[in-house]
């Protein structure tokens, strides 16, 4: 668990030493290296960005984040300043396990979701899919059979 | 009293019995079970396919946003 939790901080905030006199974001959008590959951090990056607008507009002052960590986590991130400017973060973690889709929030919440949120869990991986497959890779998503919306 | 209509309903109603029970039974539960299984195989479906995009990409396979040429 420390282990993932270490290679999501680092996914999300980076380990590249900032320069105190600088004015960076904490995770910087990879410049245009037109001769430089990318990482796959920044690929992440990349994808994040497409993932934090599937969920509507951003509100002002909030930096969200929502990727695909690794074949069985997305993450979903969200950061803001509260009244007195103190910065708050929100990270969930989605874990795909064998009997469902594991929510695991801070202070060690866990749930299996159902219903709606499933639902909605579900349509957003799928419209990341499509979108950072189009936007992002240049690739024409491939066919997949969704899963038909079931009443309870 | 006849006997054997009486015998006949008896049948009747133990092959009907029969009937409903040889037909499998799905309970709610199961099926909520086997919808959440196929959630799970389809949110892995989608990551590999992520994962193989991004394979290709920092392979050199692929491009990604245009902005970077090919290695």
């Amino acid at each position: 668990m420390p282990n993932l939790l270490q290679k999501t901080l680092t996914m999300l905030i980076g380990t590249e030493p900032l320069a105190k006199d600088l004015q960076v974001p904490k995770t910087q959008k990879p410049r245009k290296r037109p001769f430089k590959k990318l990482t796959e951090r920044e690929l992440i990056q990349l994808e994040s960005d497409i993932g934090a607008q599937l969920f509507g507009e951003i509100p002002k002052g909030h930096r969200r984040e929502f990727f695909n960590l690794d074949l069985s986590t997305w993450i979903w991130y969200d950061e803001w300043l509260d009244e007195k400017s103190h910065r708050q973060s929100m990270t969930i973690r989605y874990e795909v396990h064998e009997n469902g889709i594991l929510k695991v929030q801070q202070g060690a919440r866990y749930n299996f979701i159902d219903g709606q949120e499933l639902e909605n869990f579900m349509a957003a991986i799928h419209l990341y899919y499509e979108r950072v497959a189009r936007e992002l890779y240049r690739a024409e998503p491939q066919q997949q059979s969704r899963l038909q919306v079931h009443t309870v | 009293m006849d006997q054997k209509s009486d015998i006949d309903t008896i049948q009747m109603g133990y092959e009907e019995t029969a009937v409903t029970s040889q037909q499998p039974h799905i309970s709610h539960t199961q099926k909520s079970r086997q919808n959440e299984h196929s959630e799970v195989q389809d949110a892995l479906t989608l990551a590999s396919m992520l994962q193989q995009l991004r394979t290709q990409t920092l392979s050199g396979e692929r491009s990604a946003g245009g902005d970077t040429l090919h290695a």
